[in-house]
């Protein structure tokens, strides 16, 4: 029923809808651009790579292909938490200098694919956070839930965690 | 004839081509009637400016019918493209069309010989007056890809030209040699025809109808004329590098072409005028009959077609003027076969064609090589899982003869598919050898010797990543054969020789290795003088006693050159080292052996493929990793006395009154091992350019075959960290990177 409205509603407001897949994290919802979802796939056992950054926990074989995979709760300095059955890995496509990348994300557990319009998605305004302001694209709201519109891209690029929020995290 | 008439062609053809999809070759025949009809004189008269055109349209049909182009989907572009520019001249007359058009208007006084040599082509030449500018009206931030496309493939042409003219050399009345010449020339007039590139457009051409006349035997191609052709290529080669250099937006040199087309046409006339060639009786073999096809395969007897042909006679004879009833037609109508098997036999007819026309018994198809990459990577898991399956406790227990029987069956189809999936990426070494074929005879002419080539195991397989990398060390080789291995034509009478000098290019698998031998019958490398080079240099002292070989090898060290004099084609003094760098980096090995007097080997051995290596399996608490085999001194469990400290903290392990570092690559790697007793665990000795040190380890797996795999952009540089490796249970293994480690 749910899905029905939002898709009743594309036929009467403005802007554009994307589709996305919503995920949790620590207690809070989390969403990517589902045309950056390659797969998903359950939490399996990874090869750490020593002298990698730390949230890249190692790398595993996808088909024959090696590929890193983050840990989303280490990327933001959440706290840590033992893997369980709703652990998994989503299979994400990085844009980078050589073309379009394949990496794993670990997160919670996933939730669903959402339908959200360009207006029902809000500017992230300034809080304290742990995350750092540029990772997140907005947040879109639908039905009472808020999902955190992750810009998949920078959450995964090179450049460390800014300063600031291991600052905020002492707070 | 009308303008309408020519519109209502015209509009006819880009209808055709609309619905024209890749693959479809029985719509083409439609399409070429109809250009055959637009190039009717009568037809014609008066829009002779779209004549160029319309040859274009035609060529570049017949290549896609004989499949030379490579995209079809491209290649059906370019047709609408041709169709749409003829539309358009049509519409604004002749003074608006582009360059290639517009001067194949004027009908140049010189291109007159080339046109009565061939009057079926009937068409205007469109040869000079070309502006020296190269590439007119050619867009470049449109097509790109396309034009990038076309130098590729062009290049490849060329290749295929050189290599074939060389082998016409030897044996000039070869048709089929002839022929594999001509075609590719076709191709690169045809396509760069369309493409706007009317200067190599006409040296293809010119070139083709010198080939052409030479094919239809007026005339043998002679050592001149090969040369021409060469050069021809030289030529058309530089311009496709200034068309790269264009598309990047770089300088372009002025090249003319007019001088050139004035020497192949002088060339041409000459050719015509000397002796009336003596036709060749022998005939391309002609495509097998469908009857014989038939009786081959035992569909019919050889009596049913001696039947059939009878009928076909007499029916032939009772109605002369209607055409004669195909064969095939005649069989099923005595229900000697039927209608499918026809078919069939008619499709192997055309392929048996094909073959034939291709000079060779093996068809190929390009494939990306990433989506060979992907096959290669998923059979690969394939394997794993069929491993994981068959090690599965649940399935070991199941010993129903079934089970079992279906468990053999499903590795040996695993294996044999791995197989052939790494053997996809294999590519006989042939190409290689044939560029040497070129180097050879300009070597030859550079140094006034005479040398011969000869070459064996062209076919033996090597990676195809492999080729490009193998070229330079051994243009290098063949090189120093040539120029310091071999004798003048004096010299060698004197010795007795045969004048002419020969160089031996060999190629063999040996013990999982690709083995090319240069072998040259020349002098032979002066091991008195590369002796005194070597104490010279300090490599060597007064007392040692080197063998042969060791000395010869030595002249691969850095800065070595026995050469008296530095010649234009060796001779630097820097070289010999750097092609053994070039080899090692191949993960091979370069050894040079001589008899003076008699000549030199020169042996390279190279793995089959660098994407495999063969590594060492240890474990370091919960990891594995791979010590590439290649820096593996040794493994052992040292002593307690073998084990010092320096200060307490630099580790030192005596092994055979060597003291080497103590590397713990658990410290290095912040992860924790099963054991931190060097006594007690065991040590792998490594070395890396001459440097010895211990690698601490817990435990030895084995050896075994590695696939490297990228780590990826994101993981790519870390030190002491090589890549990847899809390890027996599916899991990742890291190989190291022994160098990284070190430092």
């Amino acid at each position: 029923m749910e899905e029905h409205a939002s898709i009743e509603e594309v036929t009467t407001a403005s802007g554009n809808e994307n589709k996305y897949l919503s995920f949790h994290l620590a207690d809070e919802l989390y969403g990517l651009d589902i045309l950056k979802v390659r797969e998903i796939i359950g939490v399996q056992e990874v090869t750490k790579v020593p002298g990698a950054e730390e949230y890249l926990i190692g790398v595993i074989n996808l088909r024959g292909k090696v590929i890193p995979v983050a840990d989303l709760r280490m990327r933001f300095v959440l706290s840590r938490r033992e893997y369980d059955a709703r652990t998994c890995i989503i299979v994400v496509e990085i844009a980078s200098e050589a073309g379009p990348v394949a990496m794993g994300i670990v997160v919670d557990a996933v939730d669903a694919v959402v339908n959200l319009r360009d207006d029902q998605i809000e500017k992230a305004p300034v809080f304290s956070s742990e995350i750092s302001q540029d990772c997140i694209k907005g947040l879109g709201k639908f039905e009472d839930k808020v999902v955190i519109i992750l810009d998949i891209d920078r959450v995964c690029s090179s450049e460390r965690v800014p300063e600031e929020s291991s600052d905020e995290l002492n707070e | 004839m009308s303008q309408e008439t020519i519109v209502q062609l015209l509009n006819d053809l880009a209808a055709d081509v609309v619905m024209l999809e890749p693959g479809d070759l029985s719509s083409l025949g439609p399409l070429l009637k109809t250009v055959e009809e637009l190039e009717k004189p009568d037809v014609s008269a008066g829009f002779e400016f779209l004549l160029p055109r319309a040859e274009q349209f035609r060529d570049a049909i017949v290549t896609i019918i004989f499949e030379e182009f490579k995209e079809p989907e491209k290649s059906i572009e370019l047709l609408s493209t041709s169709i749409s520019k003829m539309q358009e001249a049509l519409r604004n007359g002749a003074d608006s069309c582009d360059s290639v058009v517009s001067v194949a208007v004027e009908k140049p006084e010189e291109s007159v010989a080339a046109v009565d040599v061939e009057p079926e082509s009937g068409d205007a030449e469109h040869s000079s007056d070309l502006d020296e500018e190269l590439f007119i009206g050619v867009d470049f931030s449109q097509d790109h890809d396309l034009y990038q496309g076309f130098i590729a493939e062009s290049n490849e042409h060329l290749d295929t030209i050189e290599e074939n003219i060389l082998n016409l050399e030897q044996d000039p009345e070869n048709l089929e040699i002839l022929n594999s010449i001509f075609r590719p020339f076709h191709t690169v007039k045809g396509v760069s025809g369309f493409m706007n590139l009317s200067q190599m457009n006409v040296i293809a051409h010119h070139l083709e109808n010198l080939l052409d006349d030479a094919r239809n035997q007026k005339f043998y191609l002679d050592g001149d004329a090969t040369d021409l052709i060469l050069d021809g290529v030289d030529f058309l080669k530089k311009m496709l590098g200034q068309l790269n250099l264009a598309l990047d937006g770089g300088e372009l040199e002025r090249m003319s072409v007019k001088p050139f087309i004035k020497r192949v046409d002088a060339l041409h006339q000459v050719l015509l005028g000397g002796d009336a060639a003596t036709p060749d009786a022998e005939n391309e073999s002609p495509a097998p009959k469908i009857g014989e096809i038939l009786v081959e395969e035992g569909v019919i007897s050889s009596d049913d077609l001696e039947g059939a042909l009878a009928e076909q006679r007499v029916a032939a004879a009772a109605e002369p003027e209607k055409a004669p009833k195909k064969i095939g037609k005649i069989l099923v109508d005595q229900k000697k076969t039927n209608v499918k098997t026809v078919a069939r036999a008619i499709r192997q007819q055309k392929q048996r064609k094909d073959v034939a026309g291709a000079g060779s018994g093996v068809s190929s198809i390009k494939v990306d090589m990433e989506k060979l990459d992907n096959l290669v990577d998923m059979v690969g898991e394939l394997v794993i899982v069929q491993a994981m399956i068959h090690q599965d406790p649940d399935i070991a227990g199941l010993v129903t003869r079934k089970v079992t029987e279906n468990m053999a069956q499903l590795s040996r189809i695993t294996s044999s598919l791995q197989k052939v999936a790494m053997s996809m990426r294999m590519v006989p070494i042939k190409q290689t050898f044939g560029k040497m074929v070129r180097l050879v005879r300009d070597l030859a002419k550079k140094t006034e010797k005479k040398i011969d080539l000869v070459m064996s195991g062209e076919e033996t397989e090597i990676d195809r990543n492999m080729v490009d990398l193998i070229y330079d060390p051994m243009v290098h080789m063949i090189r120093n054969s040539a120029d310091h291995g071999l004798e003048t034509p004096e010299d060698r009478r004197a010795s007795g020789k045969d004048e002419t000098g020969t160089i031996t290019l060999k190629a063999y698998h040996g013990g999982g290795n690709v083995i090319i031998e240069i072998v040259d019958d020349g002098r032979g490398l002066n091991l008195e003088k590369i002796r005194e080079k070597a104490i010279e240099k300090g490599l060597l002292s007064e007392n040692d006693q080197p063998t042969d070989q060791e000395l010869c090898n030595m002249i691969l060290a850095p800065g070595f050159s026995t050469a008296d004099k530095v010649t234009d084609v060796s001779g630097r003094g820097v070289g010999m080292d750097v092609v053994k760098k070039a080899i090692e980096r191949l993960r091979g090995v370069i050894e040079i052996d001589t008899n003076t007097g008699q000549g030199s080997i020169v042996t390279i051995k190279v793995p089959l493929t660098l994407a495999i290596i063969d590594g060492m399996v240890v474990i370091v608490g919960h990891e594995r990793y791979i010590v590439p085999t290649l820096n593996v001194v040794e493994s052992l469990r040292p002593l307690k006395e073998q084990y010092h400290t320096v200060q307490g903290q630099g580790e030192l392990i005596k092994v055979r009154d060597r003291l080497l570092p103590l590397v713990r690559l658990h410290q290095v790697f912040h992860s924790e091992a099963q054991t931190t007793n060097p006594w007690e665990a065991l040590v792998v000795v490594v070395e890396h350019e001459g440097e010895q040190f211990c690698l601490l380890v817990d435990e030895l797996v084995g050896k075994q075959e590695i696939v490297i795999k990228s780590l990826g952009e994101r993981l790519k540089d870390l030190p002491g960290i090589a890549g990847g490796a899809i390890m027996g249970d599916g899991r990742v293994g890291l190989i190291l990177d022994v160098a990284g480690l070190f430092t």
